[in-house]
């Protein structure tokens, strides 16, 4: 009996295994970073001098110990903080493109903390799902709100959220049922680039495993994906790459296929 | 399965109607009580005085008064709740009433329009200076992160005296040769049309108009919706795209154009011009009691409008049959308190019981599925 056998007795369900991948990386870039400083008033700079591309149809995955730099880095990516060198979406650039631009452009963003940075608890499903695409679903300066709501209830059917309806508050869902109105409502608009930040931290299995089933579904549709995650089974089990942070720097382009997690930890404390 | 979701549905948002009035109306029950025995302690009959409000009160006389009392509170409650929507706490409409109400009655002696054209343009004034007076605290805000609540606060006194200094240099108009002096007499052409004649002019019309137009902004638009989540999750909203700065600025601004229009039922409707002893002070703060009691809902702030107005309507009669008039206040006062303490109590278990239906409903359709 191996973890993944209890999970899946758990869940009822077989889970995805990890790895096995059957579409390939594409050629086209997608997603860039060039020398990308984020620039903080009254302290170190958070991020220094990050370079990566990312291809059509890849997942990156960014392994660290948290608070090495690799929230700025998203916030950076997304247009949040001041930033040195550039930023490219989809092959444009978008360096000084505010974060409604960069959303635009093809970006979806799940973010670290879902109390905190992705749902308004107290609003009900549907204005949850709706913001950050409140443009798409407005008719002139109005929200279309039965647009909204079946939109919002095309996520909960595909992405399983357990729910009564999508009128209820946001607090009322479990966690893991919070996290997969996020996650549905950044892929459901099949974005070009998806930053994933601890997509599945602190959820149960099964909503885990719909989440990862979702995002590599996304993957093979051509979307990139920059995965970062304290949980190395997922950075390991989903990257097509692996790039560790480390005090504000990329300390090491590993491959999943060799990698292990006491390699990843060895780069990941700086001891190599 | 489509059956049992929309019948919750509906059950769902009257239970919320249900809630918010119950709680309200109860929270005002409880603070009569409470004043019932404030009066009771200094040797009043609470009975006799509640008697007398009402008697009072009912008759059609006072009933046109508690309207025409209600329409500056329904502007000044209007334009706080914009601000509360986004956790914008604007202390300002004070201040911003009383240069708006300046201002435009200065300026609707400078022009000669045909009639709706010189009110509509005396409005229009009214709402940019209030909006200008209020910008001044979301660029304080913006760009050096002052906070609005001490700002705005600090703004109602430099408000007031630089309102003074305007009118004593520029504005003030000796010719009538009274005590009373004030800004030059507007036009006949600028002056609000009465619904009722010397009782009750047209701003109430405009008011209800507003609150109307409160409640498609702010819950229907996306702009509002905007500014909700502004207010619900700052951070969600700025993560989702929402620009922070550009909301606090437009908010701000919205809530100090309505707030310009505190005072125009008795500029364009009452006084036809500005006096500073002419036009009544207060409702930028009695604004904030309102949009509390009204829970920042159109319908909650033109009902808590009235409520206020049918109060203060009578406090006249009451001091004439040897009960303070303050008790007026007082009833006010308590009523905003119990009625945010309420709030807080009933939320809780509303919220409480929302999670547990909502439960319920998922075993259930666990079940037939």
């Amino acid at each position: 009996m191996d973890r993944l056998k209890l999970a899946e007795l758990m869940v009822g369900s077989d889970l995805p295994s990890h790895g096995k991948r059957t579409t390939k990386v594409g050629e086209k870039v997608q997603l860039s970073a060039h020398n990308l400083t984020v620039i903080a008033k009254d302290r170190k700079n958070p991020v220094r001098n990050v370079s990566f591309d990312i291809f059509e149809s890849e997942i990156i995955g960014v392994a660290g110990v948290d608070g090495n730099g690799q929230f700025e880095l998203c916030e950076a990516l997304l247009g949040l903080v001041d930033i040195q060198g550039t930023v490219e979406i989809g092959g444009k650039d978008a360096s000084n493109s505010n974060v409604r631009q960069r959303l635009d452009q093809g970006l979806a963003y799940i973010p670290f903390d879902r109390h905190r940075e992705g749902l308004m608890l107290a609003a009900s499903l549907w204005e949850n799902a709706l913001l950050g695409h409140e443009d798409s679903l407005s008719r002139g300066p109005m929200i279309d709100v039965d647009a909204a709501k079946k939109s919002c209830q095309e996520i909960i059917e595909r992405f399983g959220v357990m729910t009564p309806n999508e009128l209820v508050p946001a607090f009322v869902l479990s966690g893991g049922n919070q996290q997969k109105l996020v996650v549905g409502r950044n892929l459901a608009k099949a974005p070009k680039v998806l930053i994933a930040a601890h997509p599945t931290r602190g959820i149960d299995v099964g909503a885990q495993a719909a989440v990862w089933e979702e995002i590599r579904r996304s993957r093979d549709a051509g979307m990139s994906v920059l995965l970062v995650s304290a949980d190395l089974e997922e950075i390991l089990g989903l990257s097509d790459r692996i790039l560790v942070m480390f005090d504000g720097e990329i300390s090491a382009e590993l491959d999943p296929k060799s990698a292990t997690p006491q390699i990843l930890g060895k780069y990941m404390t700086g001891t190599q | 399965m489509s059956r049992p979701l929309s019948s919750q549905r509906n059950f769902d948002s009257i239970r919320k109607s249900l809630n918010t009035l119950g709680s309200s109306v109860s929270a005002i029950i409880l603070a009569l009580i409470i004043c019932g025995v404030l009066l009771l302690v200094t040797g009043k009959d609470p009975f006799a005085a509640y008697g007398k409000i009402l008697e009072t009160g009912l008759t059609s006389d006072k009933m046109l008064e508690m309207l025409k009392r209600a329409t500056p509170l329904i502007f000044s409650a209007i334009a706080v709740a914009i601000g509360f929507k986004m956790n914008l706490f604007n202390i300002g409409v004070e201040g911003q009433y009383l240069f708006a109400a300046l201002i435009a009655a200065e300026m609707a002696t400078h022009v000669s329009f045909p009639r709706p054209l010189h009110i509509l343009f005396i409005l229009v004034v009214a709402m940019v200076s209030g909006a200008a007076w209020a910008s001044i605290a979301a660029f304080l805000k913006i760009s050096r992160g002052i906070n609005e609540v001490i700002s705005t606060i600090m703004l109602n006194y430099i408000a007031l005296s630089f309102i003074q200094w305007l009118f004593e240099s520029f504005f003030r108009d000796d010719s009538d040769g009274g005590l009373n002096v004030k800004t030059t007499k507007i036009a006949p052409s600028g002056r609000m049309p009465d619904l009722v004649h010397d009782r009750l002019n047209g701003m109430f019309i405009i008011a209800l108009l507003v609150a109307f137009l409160y409640w498609v902004v702010v819950f229907r638009s996306r702009f509002g919706f905007q500014l909700r989540a502004s207010g619900l999750n700052p951070i969600a909203a700025r993560t989702a795209g929402i620009p922070a700065n550009r909301m606090v600025l437009i908010a701000m601004m919205l809530s100090g154009a309505v707030a310009g229009l505190v005072a125009m039922p008795a500029v364009i409707g009452d006084v036809y011009g500005y006096g500073p002893s002419a036009i009544a002070t207060q409702f930028g703060f009695a604004g904030i009691s309102v949009a509390l009691l009204g829970r920042n809902h159109p319908i909650g702030i033109v009902g808590a409008a009235l409520l206020f107005g049918f109060l203060d309507s009578t406090s006249a009669v009451l001091q004439l049959s040897g009960i303070p008039s303050s008790i007026v206040k007082v009833i006010q006062a308590i009523i905003v308190l119990v009625v945010v303490i309420v709030n807080e109590a009933s939320s809780r278990r509303y919220n409480r019981r929302t999670a547990e239906r909502a439960a319920m409903a998922l075993k259930s359709l666990e079940v037939k599925q």
